[in-house]
């Protein structure tokens, strides 16, 4: 499903050239569940952005579902983050003045989804993730699992193939956090492909597979039996 | 799509009401500037045509002695009157109705305790040179009382105000320069004259030959002729004045007003195009003043919503989107400000007509010309800061924390 071919990605800073990633080659395939573990500083956010087509390599190559990511337009970026991938970040990234309920109608709003279709779903979505009674309640309103199950919603929105999480439980205690990664596991057997970016071990044994990271090279690439 | 664009861009707007509506200020003020500036011009304009057309429609000649219309203030020394003979010479025309005579002057009014000095006008029972003489209460006086030289007068209503502390005055008794006037109406005249009609002015007006009376030192500067049916006005008016000129061996003594003032229509017209075009250019100016704050405060807006562009991108807005999204904040912010500086400036113009009988109206196609404009000026200066928040980086922007 997505394929890196000697991906480079170079940050021209004022010391010169920063190379936060030096030649990866990854495949990841439909359905399957991978962790992305590394220390700060391994290129992994780096990695994050491109799986994620956030950003573009500077060198290689980035197949997303067939369709080559290197010298897509921004707007042809845009519009595969809207339809094919949900993003759960870290500090969730919801936005402060709009409801739960508009959170999760965001994607669906660039998607071009008509207004009672998009409450409906996100309605529908809140529901799964047993916020039905919190739609109208702000951000603020709600605490750190709500706010993140909300993110979760608003990443299912557009019913994507791909669910990237950058640290999905960094911000939570370690109760809510396991909650949220059974969420994210249980949508993975449910058949959405899922990437967690981590530096927690704990996180990462979860996953089926487990790709390391170090100084912008991927250092080992392994299938593990399954854990908790 | 759109719906949800403008609920988001409203919803922003209010997020911050204080900011928002300091930024709507600039414009507020300069269209509720450019409000008032063409409604006083156009109204102007207006009252100096419907003057000239009361005038034109009259089956009244006004003559008067050109001194009094030619450019800086008269010369009190030089200013011809009318003499009996006049009066005489002209009833003998043919096409001549009636003449009259017209006296204007200050003096003193008392009642009770009070002491004014009211402006005062003395003539016949029609007033040429008022538009709009509507009477109140009471009556006005009649040729009868003309004839008979009867001691009585109609006061404005800001004067019995003055006087009687109520605009019902008639019944009551005046001294007009220490003689006794019976009140037999009370009027709200609209004065034609663009400079004396401008404030509600304290006025009297009675028989011009009581006047005479009271007054006989006063000259007189106005000669009134009601022409019969079907007479050439313009053509009698032109000979009378000839004859007039004559008898005074003075080529330029005396002139036909109303022939006076359809010259001046060109000019008054003119005159306040100019006024108009160069008050409206500083009001011009005051709402690009108005766009530069705006401008500042959307790339304020942008750089605090960093990373709100951001979260916005990665969940799939275009560039366009966000371009567009800052666009619309920046047009409603403006258009709101000039819809508010319309009802402003409204509000003022009222104002005006209120405290002064100018006849200021604010004209559809202004109110509707300004609100345009404004949201043009919200597009202008919203375009550099929309275009700033559109070319920002995705991860640069969710990074920016």
């Amino acid at each position: 499903m997505m394929a890196l071919r000697g991906v480079w990605k170079t940050y021209h800073g004022p010391a010169g050239p920063v190379h936060a990633l030096r030649g990866i080659d990854l495949t990841i395939g439909q359905g399957e569940f991978v962790a992305i573990m590394g220390p700060s500083g391994s290129g992994k956010s780096t990695l994050m952005h491109i799986l994620g087509c956030l950003d573009v390599p500077s060198r290689g190559e980035y197949v997303f579902r067939g369709r080559p990511v290197h010298g897509m337009s921004h707007a042809e970026l845009a519009a595969v983050r809207n339809r094919e991938i949900g993003f759960v970040f870290q500090n969730f990234h919801l936005l402060p003045r709009l409801s739960a309920l508009r959170n999760v109608e965001l994607p669906m709003v660039y998607a071009g989804v008509d207004r009672r279709s998009r409450r409906a779903r996100a309605l529908a979505l809140l529901k799964e993730m047993g916020l039905a009674d919190r739609a109208d309640h702000l951000p603020s309103e709600l605490s750190g699992g709500q706010r993140q199950r909300v993110a979760i919603a608003r990443a299912l929105a557009n019913r994507p193939s791909l669910i990237l999480a950058d640290e999905p439980t960094g911000a939570l205690d370690s109760a809510t956090g396991r909650d949220v990664l059974q969420l994210l596991a249980s949508l993975n057997r449910e058949g959405v492909t899922l990437v967690i970016i981590t530096h927690d071990e704990q996180v990462g044994r979860m996953a089926p597979r487990m790709v390391r990271l170090l100084d912008g090279r991927v250092v080992s690439d392994e299938r593990q039996v399954q854990g908790g | 799509m759109m719906g949800e664009m403008v609920r988001a861009a409203w919803a922003s707007l209010t997020a911050h009401k204080l900011r928002s509506f300091l930024t709507m200020l600039g414009i507020l003020i300069g269209v509720g500037a450019i409000m008032v500036i063409v409604a006083l011009g156009v109204g102007g304009q207006a009252a100096v045509i419907s003057l000239i057309e009361s005038q034109r429609l009259q089956r009244t000649i006004q003559i008067i002695p050109t001194e009094l219309v030619r450019p800086g203030l008269p010369q009190p020394g030089q200013v011809l009157a009318f003499v009996p003979d006049d009066f005489a010479t002209v009833r003998q025309f043919r096409g001549v109705a009636r003449v009259y005579y017209t006296l204007y002057g200050e003096a003193n009014v008392a009642a009770g305790r009070h002491s004014v000095n009211v402006t005062v006008e003395a003539g016949p029972s029609f007033l040429p040179d008022i538009a709009h003489f509507v009477v109140t209460e009471g009556r006005m006086y009649t040729d009868v009382d003309v004839a008979a030289h009867r001691p009585v007068t109609l006061i404005s209503q800001p004067l019995a105000v003055t006087l009687f502390g109520t605009p019902h005055a008639t019944g009551r008794v005046i001294r007009l320069g220490g003689h006794p006037l019976e009140v037999i109406g009370v009027t709200a005249s609209t004065q034609a004259n663009l400079l004396t009609g401008l404030f509600g002015a304290n006025a009297v007006y009675l028989p011009g030959t009581t006047c005479r009376d009271l007054f006989p030192w006063w000259s007189i500067t106005e000669m009134d002729v009601e022409v019969q049916p079907g007479v050439d006005k313009q053509d009698l008016a032109r000979r009378i004045v000839l004859a007039l000129n004559i008898a005074h061996h003075d080529p330029d003594g005396f002139a036909d007003s109303t022939g006076l003032l359809a010259g001046l229509e060109h000019t008054v017209g003119a005159v306040t195009t100019v006024l108009t075009l160069v008050v409206g250019a500083i009001a011009g100016i005051a709402l690009v003043v108005g766009g530069v704050g705006v401008m500042n405060i959307m790339l304020v807006s942008v750089a605090e919503r960093t990373q709100e562009i951001g979260i916005r991108m990665a969940l799939g807005a275009t560039r366009r989107h966000i371009l567009q999204q800052f666009l619309l904040e920046s047009v409603i912010v403006t258009t709101i400000g000039g819809g508010l500086g319309v009802l402003c400036g409204a509000a003022g113009v009222i104002g005006v007509r209120a405290v002064t009988h100018f006849p200021a109206a604010v004209p559809w196609w202004a109110a509707a010309g300004s609100v345009v404009f404004s949201a043009a000026v919200g597009f202008l200066s919203g375009l550099y800061p929309a275009r700033q928040a559109a070319r920002l980086h995705p991860i640069d922007a969710i990074r920016n924390e």
